[in-house]
């Protein structure tokens, strides 16, 4: 049986008909047959490739990624095509790629990109939509482009079904609706909060936690506060996001405030492992 | 000693006494916002949260801020002393960008050697850059206006490389933009403890060479006949104006200006001798700092998402008061008497050599370059392929570095200052201040909206400065004034921009520091017209550029416009830096180093000096071009941030040839 769809479905590729049709924000990328050799200019289309079980020839800042993200692990041998802001073209189109994944912070851009392969273009942050909708809708594109349906389908089961396993295990422990402050470090007096509107956030809020920071924040869905300021919520517990910033932890505990505040002395802080926080699923 | 029965004196010390109030007051709501009102009381509880905030967090940075305001009133008050000039202060003279220059390299390079010898590295930084300026102003024999004309120059370079550094560090950026701004947050009383001992030593120098230093006041030769070792007591002053500056970018980083204005308004309230106005300096300069940091924090929940950092809040204050203060100085602008030393005449042959060398680095900028494999020289049939990425790059490259050295001649030799340069004419700071405001309302704005901002932005400088230029007594100097307080103004509006560490200022920081990534589409074509029009306008006023060179009256018993034709010549010189600033961001230095570089031998005849500056700046530019692409490949350096580079290492190899 699928042996007879695979020939259909070949016929009709041989008729002229693409075989799949990759959707993104800027239009519709016909294929004959699903592109091989992608290459992501950014972490989260490294990390929704990779979760697709997809490695991409080429990535940008693929040390960086290691470094703060590595969510799924990179395999070796991917190469570097230089920085996220300015990927290098040259680099691009040393890779040979059939298909080219941006986001549209590089939208001046595309015409080159274009120039080398059929470039699919992937926001996740938009203004007036929530991210992890967002994100899903853009694994779930992606997955059907690229002929991997069913690996889309298992990725975003397996989230899921991990943030069911989360939110189970918090139910158990009777902590769901935990208010948490969610922290990415940038010095040892100034941090970043991560808002109910940040990816990350959203996360948390489906296995049962609560963002407990009332802030403004930014378009991207952060604030930048200091030390002092995470006194207005003595009942929070504090996720700390790695990586962190060299001598934190020695920084902190000589810190007179930080040890005064109401959660370090409960206990209630956490170091997370490193997640690229305007990533992916 | 201090005349308590002139009146406008007592007003004086009316309004200073005020002012404490206002400060006391702040300072005291800035508590109660921190902690929250209804919960005050609990204060007075023993080991409560607020306790520990009001006794660990507020009480240790109000002092600190009173503190470091004290010092920096010292050091900017010693300055002008020892310069005999009301200008001089750890902002204006480099000292605090080369100390924060030195922090931030040493971040990248040596980050182990940072956590024991902090101190240390800032004041090397710092003195390097005070030698610096010291020795570029020297020529006018230390002029108020002269050095503070170094003093940016100096500032605005050190802060572009460490621009670029931070470029180089972007996981710490957020952390480095907030330290570079200002970051008064204290937690505990660790820095406090460091600080003190420093402070009080440099505070007690000074004050043991209170009389020596009054001296300085009856001139250098009056002073040494009367037993007074000048170049000792000098040296020594300065090192402990240099010392608590570097400390200060050490523990906080930058806080402009404090170190200018408060000597300032210490001789407004109508301090007479050195003595007092030392003394007084402390108070006011503490004052000034603890009511710009209050500020900061109180104005911080109506920003939204960001800290205010108290640097820029300084930097805010500060650049209308500079602005003011050197409108005040405009009599003492020390214009060099020769401007441009006169070099030979080329003949042919070393013309033949340059156009030679410079097509070979257009040919070696197009196609030699690293690849997976190594360095290769792309083979011929490849090259159409590689070279629409290339070319678009090299080209705009060499024409906004003609543009820029074009500008750069047209202004050197109207205001015969051979420090002059389209970065400090403020056409370059009008164009960022846009952006930045565009990048606030907009933070997704698309690269034409970008560069329409920086060209309304532009525009709007060159407006003020023709503007100026019309009136009659208006010499060139009064518009280099006008850059310096426009590049001052535009410094604090970036920093405050660039705190909130997003992705924006990211991209600000990649236009800041000159990069050509984004010149691939047609934009050359366009730049090219524009270079093509500028040039031919600059030939059609050669005799002007050439009269007006020639300074003093001669123009005017010429038969020449003054005001006209001025105004002519610089819109030609506007024209063409606001142009190549579009494609090379800002900070190139491209306009300063090209009309020196093409100096040295293209002589003195205007026509010579602009071709050879041209090409130079276009030399120049297309090097940095390529040097970025190569350098770090895959990864890029920005363009305009390597011709700093470049200028600066040839800026130097001059300085010690000619010595």
């Amino acid at each position: 049986m699928i042996r007879l769809i695979a020939l259909l479905a070949a016929l009709l590729a041989g008729n002229g008909y693409a075989e799949t049709r990759l959707v993104h924000e800027a239009g519709e990328l016909p294929f004959d047959h699903p592109p091989e050799r992608i290459v992501a200019l950014n972490w989260a289309m490294t990390e929704t490739l990779l979760g697709l079980g997809i490695t991409p020839v080429a990535i940008a800042e693929p040390e960086g990624y290691r470094i703060y993200a590595n969510y799924p692990p990179l395999p070796e041998g991917v190469s570097d095509i230089g920085n996220r802001r300015e990927p290098n073209l040259e680099a691009i189109s040393a890779a040979q790629p059939d298909l080219i994944l941006v986001s549209g912070d590089l939208h001046s851009m595309l015409p080159a990109f274009q120039a080398i392969a059929p470039t699919a273009v992937y926001t996740l942050f938009r203004p007036g939509q929530d991210p992890s909708t967002r994100a899903e809708e853009v694994v779930k594109q992606i997955a059907s482009g690229l002929g991997r349906v069913q690996d889309g389908e298992r990725l975003l089961e397996s989230v899921a079904a991990r943030q069911a396993r989360h939110a189970e295990r918090l139910r158990t422990v009777g902590r769901t609706g935990q208010p948490v402050l969610l922290l990415s470090f940038l010095d040892e007096r100034s941090l970043r909060v991560h808002a109910p509107n940040a990816l990350l956030s959203t996360a948390l809020e489906e296995v049962g936690l609560v963002n407990a920071w009332n802030g403004d924040s930014n378009f991207w869905g952060f604030a930048t506060i200091n030390l002092a300021q995470l006194g207005k919520y003595p009942d929070a517990h504090f996720l700390i996001i790695r990586p962190t910033p060299p001598g934190l932890q020695h920084a902190l505990e000589r810190n007179p405030v930080w040890r005064a505040l109401q959660p370090v002395q409960t206990g209630q802080v956490t170091e997370l492992p490193p997640v690229w926080t305007f990533g992916s699923v | 000693m201090i005349g308590k029965d002139r009146p406008s004196t007592r007003v004086g010390w009316r309004a200073l006494a005020l002012v404490s109030l206002a400060a006391l007051v702040l300072s005291l709501l800035q508590l109660g916002q921190l902690l929250a009102w209804p919960s005050l009381p609990d204060v007075l509880q023993k080991d409560s949260f607020l306790q520990v905030l009001a006794w660990q967090a507020w009480a240790p940075r109000t002092l600190m801020a009173v503190m470091l305001g004290a010092g920096l009133g010292i050091a900017g008050c010693v300055m002008q002393q020892v310069l005999r000039n009301p200008l001089a202060s750890p902002t204006t003279m480099g000292t605090a960008a080369g100390a924060q220059l030195a922090l931030t390299g040493s971040l990248l390079l040596m980050p182990s050697a940072l956590e024991h010898g902090r101190t240390l590295i800032a004041l090397l930084g710092a003195a390097a850059a005070t030698a610096v300026v010291l020795l570029l102003s020297r020529r006018d024999r230390l002029a108020p206006v002269s050095v503070a004309l170094s003093g940016m120059l100096v500032t605005l370079y050190c802060g572009a490389l460490s621009h670029a550094l931070m470029l180089l560090n972007e996981q710490r950026l957020a952390s480095l933009f907030l330290w570079g701004a200002g970051n008064l947050d204290q937690y505990g009383w660790e820095g406090l403890a460091r600080l003190w001992p420093v402070l009080a030593f440099c505070a007690m120098l000074t004050l043991t060479l209170r009389r020596p230093l009054a001296m300085l006041e009856l001139g250098s030769d009056g002073a040494a006949s009367l037993g007074v070792p000048t170049q000792w007591v000098r040296l020594g002053a300065l090192g402990a104006a240099v010392l608590i500056t570097a400390v200060v970018v050490a523990e906080v980083g930058l806080i402009g200006f404090v170190g200018l204005i408060t000597p300032a308004l210490v001789r407004l309230l109508g301090s007479r001798t050195f003595l007092s106005r030392l003394l007084w300096s402390m108070p006011v300069g503490a004052l000034l700092l603890l009511l710009a940091d209050t500020l900061a924090q109180l104005l911080t929940p109506w920003v939204g998402a960001r800290l205010i950092p108290t640097g820029a809040m300084t930097a805010l204050i500060g650049a209308p008061v500079l602005v003011w203060l050197l409108r005040r100085h405009t009599s003492s602008f020390g214009a060099s008497r020769e401007g441009l030393q006169p070099g030979r005449h080329a003949g042919w042959l070393p013309w033949v050599t340059v156009i030679a060398a410079f097509c070979a680095t257009l040919w070696t900028a197009l196609s030699w370059s690293p690849g997976a494999q190594g360095w290769y020289w792309t083979p011929w049939a490849e090259l159409a392929g590689i070279w629409q990425w290339r070319a678009p790059r090299v080209f705009s490259a060499a024409l906004a570095g003609a543009l820029l050295a074009l500008a750069g001649t047209i202004i050197q030799r109207l205001s015969h200052n051979p420090m002059a340069s389209p970065e400090i004419l403020g056409i370059s700071s009008g164009a960022a201040m846009c952006l930045v405001a565009l990048l606030l309302c907009w933070p997704l704005a698309p690269r034409l909206a970008q560069l329409g901002a920086a060209g309304a932005g532009s525009a709007a400088a060159l407006a003020t400065l023709l503007w100026l230029s019309r009136q009659q007594q208006m010499g060139p100097q009064r518009l280099l004034l006008t850059g310096i307080g426009l590049g001052a103004a535009a410094d604090a509006l970036m920093r405050l921009f660039l705190s909130g560490g997003d992705a924006q200022s990211l991209a600000l920081l990649t236009w800041l520091s000159g990069s050509t990534y984004q010149n691939t589409a047609d934009e050359h074509r366009w730049l090219f017209f524009w270079a093509v029009g500028c040039a031919m306008a600059a030939a059609l006023l050669l005799r002007w550029i050439r009269l007006l060179g020639l300074g003093g009256d001669m123009p005017q018993s010429l038969g020449v416009a003054m005001a006209m034709a001025r105004a002519s010549v610089l819109l030609v010189a506007c024209l063409a830096a606001a142009g190549a600033t579009l494609a090379v961001g800002p900070l190139s230095f491209v306009g300063l180093m090209a009309p020196h570089m093409a100096h040295r031998w293209s002589g003195r005849q205007a026509g010579m000096h602009l071709l050879a500056a041209g090409l130079f700046g276009a030399w120049l530019m297309v090097v940095a071009d390529w040097a970025g692409r190569t350098l770090i490949y895959p990864s890029q350096l920005p363009a305009g941030l390597l011709a700093a580079l470049l200028g600066g290492l040839y800026w130097l190899w001059q300085w010690r040839s000619k010595r």
